[in-house]
């Protein structure tokens, strides 16, 4: 028998979880569902204030996934002797977790398609929210990834390091590139100009599989991250 | 029941935080754990409970590799740390919590903890002071009755009377196997309770021994001037020393005097001890 890995244990680190943090993901579940049911009416209107069907889902799932690294963040950043002591194994407080991911994804998904039903007999008959397939998903995941690790990393300001260090790289990136444009126009401009745009295009096809890598890489230091609290 | 080998542990500065630590600790004893700050009274805690990994040496818990976490060994330990960081919940809810996780867990116990120290169980902790705080989480660690009790300060923060409650529902919620160490400073608050001393000094476990062995070799009195004694200071009745005890008559150990004659006298109750 695995007495590592039991179902009753991890339902009740569920129990202690809803216990605790059922005040916050109830709270932010119903304002996630009032803007939503006031984007749907503004739609209804033709007042279009707020980008309705795949924005607010890209938009809303972006901020359950923050909600929930916060979740893990809280976690993870406790003071010793009570989540590592709480008696379950390393592998139920994962499960836990996972579910408590799912949780928060599962509700999201209520509240979106709720949010549809309702106000599907006052729109016209052709109504669906629209997709969100531009191509920016591996941008995304890489996004994802880079917030799950600084809330790993970080006990306090997670986003903010994260928005901060995105806005530092972009402004640090454009300068290079304006610093680099300048040089190569008073240099030799129509050598450069002639390559520059196939390493703009080399650039921009590899832009999934960079973004997928860096992703990946992020996890695993995120992974460490994590093991690195469990040992110490 | 726990059994430290050649235990050292540093940080990441290299700098020792413990140094050959050889340990034994028997089941049904309530030890005290004394060392002047920083000396690793609490890392030595978080080592018996699995919280932090040593380096080199081994430590075993309950039969059982601490560090490995499982859940059949949690079961069996409660930490009670110094600074609690209690949920924002109501104490009947954070009871409710955590106390499933333990088979062992006693209402009776509880029971009597929040008779004895007045715990409104509706009140939320986040509304709490320390020292109620403190209350909500002893009642927890004593209710639970794991068979390895380690309280980090436990008195901190507790007032006048609540010590002496403390000190009453602790010898109350006792068994033969149960296993209490405290890491304290406020020795005078726990003297009664304590069975054994182990004393942490320059990183190293300088003294491990039962009140009943100690009184056997020692005698804490009054002492004169020119009377040989490992320690002694002036108290209001005169001077208080740490000798020899010479006779079958047992004093009452005074924690407070044998830990600094421990300190100061560090190789000659060694060699008392030993012989």
């Amino acid at each position: 028998m695995n007495t590592n890995y039991d179902l009753k244990r991890i339902a009740l680190l569920l129990r202690a979880d809803w216990m605790e943090y059922r005040k916050g993901y109830l709270l932010s579940m119903g304002v996630l569902f009032l803007v939503w049911m006031l984007g749907l009416f503004f739609e209804y209107r033709g007042g279009h204030l707020i980008p309705v069907g795949g924005g607010f889902w890209s938009i809303g799932m972006m901020i359950v996934f923050i909600l929930f690294c916060q979740h893990a963040g809280r976690k993870m950043h406790r003071s010793k002797g009570i989540y590592l002591l709480l008696p379950a194994s390393k592998e139920e407080k994962y499960t836990a977790l996972l579910l408590e991911a799912l949780a928060y994804f599962v509700g999201f998904q209520i509240l979106f398609w709720g949010g549809i039903l309702i106000w599907k007999p006052f729109m016209p008959v052709h109504f669906y929210p629209a997709g969100n397939a531009n191509g920016s998903e591996a941008g995304t995941i890489f996004l994802s990834a880079l917030l799950f690790l600084s809330y790993m990393s970080f006990r306090k300001h997670a986003f903010l390091i994260v928005v901060g260090g995105m806005t530092a790289f972009a402004f640090v990136f454009v300068f290079a590139v304006l610093v680099l444009s300048e040089l190569i126009h008073l240099t030799d401009a129509i050598y450069y100009m002639s390559y520059l745009p196939d390493t703009l295009l080399f650039l921009g096809d590899c832009y999934t599989p960079v973004m997928v890598i860096s992703a990946l890489v992020t996890m695993y230091v995120a992974y460490l991250k994590l093991k690195e609290k469990e040992e110490r | 029941m726990i059994e430290l080998i050649n235990l050292n542990l540093g940080y990441r500065t290299r700098k020792p935080v413990l140094r050959e630590i050889n340990l034994e600790i028997r089941p049904g004893i309530i030890y005290g754990l004394l060392g002047k700050n920083g000396e690793g009274k609490t890392t030595l805690l978080n080592i018996i409970s699995g919280q932090l990994f040593p380096d080199e040496g081994s430590c075993r818990t309950l039969d059982h590799v601490p560090g490995r976490r499982e859940a059949l060994f949690l079961q069996k330990v409660f930490l009670l740390p110094e600074e609690v960081q209690l949920p924002d919940v109501t104490a009947l809810a954070y009871i409710r919590m955590y106390a499933p996780f333990y088979p062992s867990f006693s209402d009776g116990i509880l029971k009597d903890c929040v008779e004895s120290f007045g715990i409104d169980l509706s009140a939320s902790l986040r509304r709490m002071s320390l020292g109620q705080k403190k209350k909500v989480a002893i009642a927890l660690a004593l209710s639970v009755r794991t068979p390895l009790l380690l309280m980090d300060e436990p008195t901190n923060g507790l007032d006048i009377p609540s010590k002496s409650t403390f000190r009453k529902l602790l010898a109350s919620s006792l068994g033969e196997e149960r296993t209490v160490i405290i890491s304290t400073h406020q020795v005078r608050d726990l003297e009664s309770l304590i069975d054994a001393a182990i004393i942490l000094d320059d990183k190293e476990i300088i003294f491990n021994r039962t009140l009943e062995e100690i009184s056997g070799k020692l005698d804490f009195r009054l002492v004169s001037e020119d009377e040989e004694a490992f320690y002694r200071e002036a108290s209001p009745a005169g001077m208080a020393g740490v000798t020899v005890n010479r006779t079958d008559v047992r004093s009452t150990v005074s924690l407070e005097l044998l830990f600094n004659a421990a300190i100061c006298a560090k190789n000659e109750m060694k060699q008392m001890f030993n012989d």
